[in-house]
């Protein structure tokens, strides 16, 4: 069943005097439960297309619909409550706050929803418990590993049990350790809990990880074989 | 939709020292701005409260001040003559240099007569010693050592200064307070005459016992044409004084004015690359599901703080001004700061919280979610 659908997508921005169209009438369906890796080269529009899904961008023309709603339209306001329970999004830069401890951090975008003290603490633990991280919840990211902090922002991207995880370039500032860790909690998210995960990447280790593969270049994008 | 205080508060002691010279110059405009304040109304009030609503000041035609007037013994005896007031004290009211162990300083001396002297200034009272009689004592107000610029001890009963060319002993202290009063030495004024070789008074005052006596005698003193003086309420009187510092208000206004926009730069620029600093992180907590009013109130919630903070640090500060004497020509007065100058310097404090947040917080307010995360 098709979870994300991209209809005839485009985007264009004017950088100077010139206009940049990174999507041009871009397709795309990915099925609920699937690990989409979508590559291609700097400036190619993976992470504007992955931008469009999690509604923090708008597309100049086209439709964005999830799970059958047409979020293309939607207010600031509705994106955001919406993105709350439904997507979680990863960083390439963990992007966690530095003055708050990992379970402050995760507890962030569960104070959003209506639920007791004692049910919210719960999803925290049972976060950085699947992240492995349940002994550092005290600790401030400045004390914290690089691995282990994108696995702080996982665990913050999976709190409110969202049907969807975007990941934008998740292992690019880490080293081949921390990658293999990040990217075997990502399979099991989508393998053991039912994730659909789109992940960008221009590393092909990486999108080995991923049950299909789309190549995206001069604005076309391209089925890779899996 | 709130994002936790915690967040704000860690956030300005994460950057304790930026936070720390903001609270400081905000509370340096603050206190500033108390001290203004309290140094305006202290002069204006303590000249203000000096007249009794129940005096009336008899000067010599034209004159504007008692350092001016002439009012010559005859009259002195028409006023006696005037029907309906228990009490006339004709005084001699002299500036002039007081030694006090060899050295010269300015200093206020009012003579009148000890019978009638707290019945004329009920806002006086003697705390030790007598009131002086003749023989050239002195009794001296409980700011004069203040106002003389010597220790209390100069000043004690039984010591001796020079003035006016004869030697005075000291023989009560009495306190007036918020009165410019307190600042003065009374002497009998018949020995004021004397020591300065002159024959007539600088003004007559005259006790009535409610109000509207006060008025028929400065109605029945207006129609009288044998009698040609100037009288007026006694409050009017320092009223007119406490008028002619309305500039020095206008200066402290001004002054005010000038460190609150201060203040608000202060602010403004540290507000500016707080927030500025922070636009990746709005951008992180718009994606996270945070409404963008309520990350920005957050940001205007961090302002807001540090200004109230700064805000209380120049409060306390300028509570210790409250009741501290100052010095100027005409006597010793006290800076006053009441609980309504603490309420509109936090109000101030507050004004500059929001208002140097508004131009950063606005300028992020326009970003994009992509263009914050990208910053």
């Amino acid at each position: 069943m098709t979870l994300i659908a991209l209809e005839k997508i485009s985007k264009s921005y004017k950088k100077g005097d010139t206009t940049i169209t990174p999507l041009d009438g871009v397709d795309l369906e990915v099925d609920e439960g699937a690990f989409l890796a979508l590559m291609g080269p700097s400036g190619s529009g993976k992470s504007t297309l992955l931008n469009l899904v999690a509604g923090i961008d708008r597309p100049s023309a086209g439709k964005v619909i999830v799970a059958g709603q047409d979020i293309t339209r939607w207010s600031e306001d509705r994106l955001a409550d919406w993105r709350t329970r439904a997507v979680g999004y990863v960083f390439q830069q963990f992007n966690l706050m530095p003055v708050l401890t990992a379970f402050e951090n995760v507890e962030l975008p569960l104070l959003l929803l209506p639920m007791s003290r004692a049910q919210r603490k719960k999803q925290v633990l049972t976060a950085l418990e699947l992240v492995g991280l349940l002994d550092r919840a005290g600790h401030y990211p400045r004390q914290l590993s690089g691995g282990q902090e994108q696995r702080v922002a996982i665990a913050r991207a999976v709190a409110t049990d969202p049907q969807i995880i975007l990941a934008d370039e998740p292992t690019g500032n880490l080293d081949r350790e921390s990658a293999t860790e990040v990217m075997n909690l990502l399979v099991g998210l989508n393998a053991e809990l039912g994730k659909t995960i789109v992940i960008v990447t221009h590393d092909a280790l990486v999108s080995a990880y991923a049950s299909r593969k789309l190549h995206l270049d001069k604005g076309e994008l391209v089925e890779a074989s899996a | 939709m709130k994002l936790p205080l915690r967040y704000n508060l860690r956030s300005l002691v994460e950057r304790k020292t930026r936070t720390a010279m903001t609270i400081l110059s905000i509370a340096t405009a603050i206190f500033l701005s108390i001290m203004m304040v309290a140094l305006s109304r202290g002069l204006v009030e303590t000249t203000r409260a000096t007249g009794s609503p129940l005096n009336v000041i008899v000067l010599s035609q034209g004159a504007e001040s008692m350092e001016f007037s002439a009012i010559d013994a005859e009259i002195v005896h028409h006023l006696q003559a005037l029907s309906g007031q228990p009490l006339v004290s004709a005084q001699a009211y002299i500036s002039t240099f007081v030694a006090i162990g060899g050295v010269e300083k300015r200093g206020v001396v009012r003579g009148l007569h000890a019978t009638t002297a707290l019945g004329i200034h009920d806002n006086a009272r003697l705390l030790e010693g007598r009131l002086p009689n003749r023989g050239f004592e002195l009794a001296v107000g409980n700011l004069a050592a203040t106002k003389l610029g010597v220790a209390p001890s100069a000043l004690a009963i039984g010591q001796a200064v020079d003035f006016e060319g004869q030697s005075w002993t000291i023989v009560g202290r009495f306190e007036a307070p918020n009165t410019i009063l307190d600042s003065e030495l009374w002497a009998d004024v018949d020995d004021i005459l004397l020591a300065t070789k002159r024959s007539d008074y600088s003004a007559v005052m005259l006790r009535t016992k409610d109000a509207k006596a006060a008025g028929d005698i400065l109605f029945a003193l207006a129609l009288r044409t044998d009698i040609r003086v100037g009288a007026r309420a006694e409050r009017e009187y320092y009223g007119v004084k406490a008028r002619a510092m309305e500039p020095l208000r206008s200066v402290a206004l001004v002054m005010t004015l000038m460190l609150v926009l201060g203040g608000i730069l202060a602010g403004m620029n540290t507000m500016f690359t707080s927030i500025s600093g922070r636009t990746r992180e709005m951008g992180v907590l718009l994606v996270l599901g945070y409404h963008r009013r309520a990350v920005l109130f957050s940001f205007m919630l961090e302002s807001l703080a540090m200004c109230l903070a700064g805000g209380l640090v120049g409060c306390t500060a300028g509570l210790l001004l409250n009741g501290l004497p100052m010095k100027i020509p005409m006597g010793v007065f006290r800076f006053v700061v009441d609980a309504q100058t603490l309420a509109m310097a936090m109000a101030l404090a507050a004004f500059i919280g929001i208002v140097g947040a508004l131009v950063p917080v606005l300028r992020v307010a326009r970003l994009s979610v992509v263009a914050a995360l990208r910053d």
